[in-house]
Formats: structure tokens, sequence, C-alpha cells
């Protein structure tokens, strides 16, 4: 026994109510959650294909087929069409799409697929339907409803976003678990004392919370510790040995300041000869010793301007030849910074410039600053005569030329009139443009230099094909 | 070298000639190649034979080249024709790599292969970001050539042509109005090439 055409009518309460605009229909089997096809009465006929009243595709009969119609929309390419479809008969069946062609673009097939949907829908809403044919869970023979995932069946790759959680979940909450220290008067103290006892030892309480930090290189012994650290220095006794006899007590082990470390090159040399004292000032120590190296390595202070105050890692925004962020010495400066060799002239040996730890970091900066900055303005520098195998115009080189919208050739194109003459005889400007690009900040000819022969050459292009 | 300031450069422009089966591609590369056209035909057979005797199956290769007086560059047009046939559409893949534009060649009579040409278009339009010019071949009418155009997918501001491909003087206009396309790209910084979502949406707006 069949669902006869009254009887689905009835089910969606629009028994003899028809024509009816058509949103009343899709109002209807969505609040019926209906799973089928709908077959409207329209000119052209449109069949609508719902999931649980959740429209998943529609078409007007005229519609080509629905893998046409991708293909069409760029959604997907005739070959990935062909191999993602089977064949039944005379359907398209694209139900396997995804699994046979995994390069298909999933996102972009639904979006483009709802796209067209609601194309469809928007118009049949507005129609007035003649009359509704269902087909309860009769499905479009293109396999399209196994498209639609259910919520919990989203397959994530490695780097997709998560799904957002769903409204009713709580979020959840991450708490720190509970100190072990609660109540102690340690734990209200926020400073971390390297050298201090351990908070086992009950001494510890009375050493004070603050103890002035060690003077760098100064090997020291750790004071009077816990009983870890008295076994560390008596060791375990002997087993048959009285336990309650004092052991022999092992020198105590040199500690390390905290602030000592060690360079390691790449070339294996090691650099830990480091002063005992480290010269601070509160206008040159700005962020540690790294700090000192722009303020160090400068010229002798007698010397200096208030320009070169900027210190290498100051960036010279106004200067439209260098891009944000990039590192630029001021251009003025006679003697680099970062190029200074120590002991060379200009180099003050007599103060801070001494301090190793600037030297190194000099050093590796100067590594990093070779293959770009310095390297460039090494060439720049060099006398021409030095070179012969350089160009005539060598200028202080920044960094590479970008064409913008507005160039030079499309300001002269605008003044030139655009006639049909114009095919006919080379266009003299693209010449007199380059020419004039040529002693540019850009030290050299760019890609965009090049267009304007290339515009002019098409130019000649297209005027000797009329002309043949 | 006439002038020190600019060195000689050749250019080189590539056409792509492409469209459905018995378009006309072949007559428009052979009415604008100065060199004997290279061509892959070979005789047709089963129902391919009632259209025409010989079909490419390859590809179809010809130049025009243009050398200036003043010897400062020379400049060279290459068309690289392709097989009609959708067996043999692979060799489009192969060809379509940096062309400089696309002249799309449809037989505005041969109704029955629009729809096919319309999916190679856009399929094509899909991976590359050139100018495409519709040659609508057997029209007259600028308005029917528009129209079908529109039909196959082309923007309202990709240009149609319509044409007589079996005239040169017409094969010529269908490759002048590539090469003012390719023009129109080098001059204006302004125009965007549409990704195909974008063009479903544009053609869509369109309608």
């Amino acid at each position: 026994m069949t669902l006869e055409r009254e009887h689905v009518a009835e089910l969606f309460g629009l028994a003899g109510t028809f024509p009816r605009p058509g949103w009343v229909v899709l109002d209807a089997a969505r609040d019926h959650r209906f799973t089928g096809e709908l077959i409207f009465d329209v000119d052209p006929e449109v069949r609508v294909y719902f999931e649980r009243g959740t429209i998943y595709l529609a078409e007007r009969v005229t519609d080509p087929s629905l893998g046409a119609r991708l293909v069409d929309a760029g959604a997907l390419n005739a070959a990935e069409l062909e191999h993602g479809s089977m064949h039944v008969g005379d359907a398209e069946h694209l139900g396997r799409l995804f699994d046979r062609v995994p390069s298909v673009d999933r996102q972009t097939t639904l979006v483009v697929t709802d796209m067209m949907n609601d194309t469809c829908v928007s118009w049949l809403a507005r129609q007035h339907v003649r009359d509704v044919t269902s087909h309860p869970y009769r499905h479009h023979p293109a396999g399209v409803h196994r498209w639609q995932l259910p919520d919990d069946a989203i397959e994530l790759q490695p780097g997709d976003p998560l799904p957002p959680p769903a409204p009713t979940d709580t979020p959840v909450e991450i708490a720190l678990p509970g100190s072990v220290f609660a109540g102690s008067p340690l734990e209200q103290d926020p400073l971390i004392h390297w050298d201090e006892p351990s908070w086992l030892d009950d001494r510890t309480l009375h050493t004070p919370a603050c103890e002035p930090a060690p003077s760098p290189g100064v090997t020291e012994t750790l004071p009077a510790g816990d009983w870890a650290d008295d076994l560390e220095r008596t060791g375990l006794p002997e087993p048959d040995a009285d336990p309650l006899t004092p052991t022999a007590t092992m020198p105590a082990l040199p500690v390390q300041p905290p602030d000592h470390f060690e360079l390691i090159w790449p070339s294996g040399e090691i650099d830990d000869h480091f002063p005992d004292s480290v010269d601070t000032h509160d206008d040159i120590d700005r962020a540690g010793p790294t700090a000192r190296v722009a303020r160090s390595s400068m010229a002798p202070a007698e010397t200096s301007t208030p320009a070169d105050d900027a210190g290498l890692w100051d960036v010279d925004t106004s200067n439209p030849s260098f891009g944000p962020g990039e590192a630029v010495a001021h251009p003025g400066a006679a003697t680099e910074p970062d190029l200074a060799e120590p002991g060379s002239a200009g180099h003050d040996t007599g103060t801070a410039t001494d301090d190793d730890v600037s030297l190194s970091v000099r050093r590796a900066v100067a590594s990093i600053e070779t293959g770009s900055l310095a390297a460039r303005r090494r060439l720049a520098d060099t006398p021409q005569a030095d070179d012969s195998s350089r160009g005539t115009d060598i200028v202080v080189p920044g960094r590479v030329a970008t064409r913008t919208e507005a160039s030079l050739w499309n300001a002269t194109r605008a003044e030139t009139p655009t006639a049909p003459s114009v095919f006919d005889e080379p266009d003299p400007a693209p010449a007199a443009t380059v020419a004039r690009l040529e002693p540019t900040a850009t030290g050299g000819v760019d890609a965009a230099d090049a267009e304007p022969t290339r515009v002019s050459a098409l130019r000649r292009l297209i005027g000797g094909l009329r002309r043949r | 070298m006439s002038d020190n300031t600019v060195p000689r450069t050749d250019h080189v422009f590539k056409l792509l000639v492409t469209g459905p089966f018995a378009a006309g591609k072949t007559s428009l590369i052979q009415a604008v190649s100065q060199t004997p056209v290279v061509g892959t035909d070979v005789d047709t057979t089963g129902d391919e034979s009632d259209v025409k005797s010989r079909t490419t199956v390859a590809m179809d290769f010809g130049s025009y080249s243009l050398h200036d007086e003043a010897g400062d560059s020379d400049v060279r047009l290459l068309l690289f024709g392709t097989p009609g046939q959708a067996r043999f559409r692979f060799m489009t893949e192969i060809m379509k790599g940096a062309v400089d534009a696309v002249v799309f060649v449809v037989d505005a009579e041969a109704t029955d292969t629009h729809t096919e040409a319309g999916i190679a278009m856009r399929a094509l339009l899909a991976d590359i970001r050139v100018p495409v010019v519709v040659a609508a071949n057997r029209c007259d009418d600028p308005a029917e050539a528009a129209r079908l155009a529109r039909q196959l997918g082309a923007l309202a501001s990709e240009a149609a042509v319509p044409c007589q491909l079996i005239h040169p003087d017409s094969a010529r206009d269908v490759a002048i109005e590539a090469l003012l396309s390719v023009l129109d790209r080098l001059e204006r910084a302004d125009v965007v090439f549409l990704e195909p979502l974008q063009r479903v949406i544009e053609l869509a707006g369109a309608a």
C-alpha cells in the first residue's frame, strides 16, 4: 500500500488548500521533519529533497546534472568528476565522491551546493504551487544525502581547528592543584632563592628572606643546609661502621655563580672567561649585558651625536627605501658600530668595550649581519676602482625596490594619447621611462623595469598583426 | 644594440587556442601563423568522420615574429592549439602552463557542443589566471557572441568576438583581441582575476 498524495497533504495539514505559496509547503515539510522527495508542480517542476526536515538538495528538472553544475561552478574539475562519480544505469552517483577523490575540497563543494540550493529554494518559495507530490524516504539519485555527516562523525585531520563546543556543553574549568606548602611562610615569599637551604631544614625559617646575590666569579660553598646536603658532603657510612660516628667530611664542591655561562661556537671554541664584575649603569644597561653592545660599540663619546644614539637596532621608518623592522645603521656614521673590529681605530679599549660578553654578542650579531647589511654596505663603500666588474652607478643599496601601483610607466602612459597609430610606430615613451629609471635607488634593473619594454613589444606585435 | 641603456630583449607571448571538436582552432592558428603550422592531424573515425575528415590529436603550433627595424628586440607570438576531443584533454593540461592568454573557440551553430564546452572552459579557468577571449565562430552578431560567452561561463569583463575563422582577417582579429586583453592586464594593476567561487558569485549576480 502506497501513501497517496492526499494523505501526504493531510499529513502536512495542507489538504485542499492548493494552490499555495511555495514557502508554506516548505515550512510544513520542515515542521514535520519530512525525509524524502517533494515534487512541486510549478513551471518548471522543482524537486526538493529533505533529510529530517532539512533541505539538502533542490533542483529544477531543467537543470543540468549536479556533477555538471559543480564542474561549472569550479568546485570540481572534469577529471575529479569522472573519477569521483559512479554511473549506475542512467544515474550519476556522487555519494562516494569524497572517498574516491580525496583531493576534492569538501567544504567548497558543500558551499557551492548550498548556494545552488538557496537559489532554487528562494525562487520556489515565491511561486504559487499548484500541487505537491511526495515520495517519503526517496533520496536524490546522486546520493548527495551521504554527504551530510552527523555532527559526531566529523573527522579531523592534523592541523584542523577543533569544532566549536555544543551549546549544552559546560566549559571545563582548569584549576591548579592546591599547594602542599599552603600556610608555609615560603609560599608567601614570591622570590626564588637559589642558594638558600632547603625548606626541610628548620633553620631555613630563620634565614633572611632575601640574601644578596653572590658576586660573580666568586667560588663559595653551600651554607649549612639540610640532611641531604650533609649526606652529599659526608657520604654514606660504611656498612660495618658505627652510624653515630661522624665520617670524614669531603671537601666542599665549588658552586658556580648563577650568572656564569659559556658560549659554545659552531667551530667548537668555548668562551667562558668573563670578568669578575660587571659594570652597570642605569643609562646604558637597558636589558642586560647585550644591551650594552650598541652603546659600547659606538664611536667615541666626543664624536657621538644624538642620531648615533639610535644604535644598531633602531629602525629608520622615515626612509622609504627600508622596510619596517629592518635593522639599519645611520647612513652618515663614518665608523659603523657593528662593523668595527675590536682594537681598530675608535675602539676604546679602556671602557666597557673590553667586556667579553659584549664582544661575544657583537661577534654573533656581526656574523648574522655579514650576509645582508654588512656585505651590502661593504660593497657600496668599496671604491669603484677597486672592482672593475661592477657597474657604473653604485649607490648605497637598500631594500629591493617594490613596484607600486602608480608606477612611472603608468604615469607616462597617461599622458600619451591612445590612438590607433600607437601600434604602428614604436612608442618612444617606454625607452625614455627606462632611461629615467636607471639611476634610482634600486641600483639595478628589477622586474618592474622590464615590464614597460614588454608592453612596448606587445604593442608592436599588435600593430604588426593589424598591418598584415 | 643601438642603445646601451636598454639591453636587447626578445619578448615572447603565448596564446593557448582551445575549444571543442571542430570549432575552428586549427584554422585560427593557420591564419595567424607566419610559419607552416606544426600539426598532428590524423584522419577521423566513427561519428567524428561525419563532421570533418581530419582532426588534431596532440597539438597545433604556429608562430608570428616581428623583427624590430632598430634591431633592439624581436617579438614572437606563439600559438598552441589543443585537440578538441575530451579524451585528449590531458594535452590541454600540458600546454596551459605559462600562457599569456586563452582563446576559447566555439562553434556558435554547433549548439550541442556548448554544454561540454562550458564545462571545459570553466575547468580551465579554474586552474589558470590569464585573460580569456571567447571566439564565437560562424557568428556575425556581437550580441549573440556575448550571450554565448556568458552561457559558457565567461564574465562580462571577458571579451567575446564574433568571427568567421575560415577568413584569415577574422582569425587575426581574434588574436589581436587576445593580445589586447594581455595588454590590458599588463597596464592595469587593478585587474583582479577571480577565484572559481568568485566567478560563480559574479555569474549568479549577473543572472
